[in-house]
């Protein structure tokens, strides 16, 4: 699916102020997600699956920042963390990254100050940064099952960070 | 004596007859009284029943008034008309194409775009808005 036919597809819920409660979009045929797509729309839930992403532009979500809550993108090609996209998303509270090509989280993880849930699974990630997940100060569950992981940055999580179920899924690094 | 002042008084009837006809002895009165004791009795019976029909009417009288009261403040509070089927409709597929729309509900609606051609030109978006 292109972006221009995703636009028009959801100029009806903008146009009449209909709310989306979920928005599934598979296949959606760009390497790029870019432009006002998500113009005016307000919408709770996202999820973008088995799309050959590999960039995700910065003002892309910025239309959704008040509304969106759960943002999902499943099977795509990201080769990076779309930090700078996703840091405008200021209510969303629950991030899932799952089947991915990113490899390393280099960049701090900003911006998001409700989210709660994170995960980036069944990727290539060998490694992150002491500081990658610091400014996440509501983050309560990290899973990064099914990576390569293979240490954990000594002071990656300090005490303000709580990870309730962090155990079982630590054990599958 | 009439039995006229002993039926309208008959606690001070005593002292009323004294004052109308001070000439009839003490032994005279309790005769009279005795005499209008039933009538006495029956009148006060009655007085009482009057009285309490009084007492029914007003209790009920009250109660619905506020009842009433009660029934139209609630309809100003509570009273709105909520249209049948859920908030948000799903719009015709048309408007929509090539999403589909899944469910609807009083939260918003569910939406399903899958495996859409791209490169549409601008002018096409457009009409499709309008």
């Amino acid at each position: 699916m292109s972006t221009a036919i995703l636009s028009a597809a959801l100029a009806f819920p903008t146009g009449y102020k209909i709310p989306v409660e979920n928005l599934t979009v598979t296949m959606l045929n760009t390497e790029k997600l870019y432009g006002n797509i998500f113009s005016n729309l307000n919408c709770t839930t996202l999820r973008i699956e088995n799309s050959p992403l590999k960039e995700i532009s910065s003002d892309v979500f910025i239309p959704l920042k008040d509304s969106l809550i759960k943002l999902e993108i499943i099977n795509s090609q990201l080769d990076e963390m779309p930090v700078s996209a996703l840091q405008e998303l200021e209510n969303l509270v629950t991030l899932t990254i799952d089947q991915h090509n990113i490899s390393i989280l280099d960049k701090p993880i900003t911006g998001m100050g409700n989210l709660q849930n994170i995960h980036i699974s069944n990727g290539n990630i060998t490694e992150f940064k002491k500081d990658t997940f610091a400014s996440l100060s509501k983050l309560v569950r990290l899973d990064l099952h099914g990576n390569n992981l293979k240490t954990i940055p000594s002071d990656s999580f300090k005490v303000k960070i709580l990870l309730s179920d962090s155990k079982s899924e630590l054990a599958q690094f | 004596m009439s039995n006229h002042i002993l039926i309208v008084n008959p606690l001070n009837y005593e002292q009323k007859y004294n004052l109308q006809n001070s000439k009839m002895d003490k032994q005279t009165i309790r005769h009279e009284t005795t005499k209008s004791l039933p009538y006495l009795q029956k009148f006060e019976a009655k007085r009482k029943l009057q009285a309490r029909k009084m007492e029914k009417i007003s209790a009920t009288f009250f109660v619905s008034t506020c009842l009433l009261l009660l029934f139209q403040m609630g309809m100003e509070v509570t009273g709105e008309y909520i249209p049948p089927g859920p908030k948000y409709k799903c719009p015709l597929p048309l408007q929509i194409w090539p999403c589909r729309c899944l469910s609807s509900s009083d939260e918003g609606l569910t939406l399903s775009c899958h495996d859409v051609r791209f490169q549409i030109q601008l002018p096409t978006i457009f009409l499709i808005q309008q």
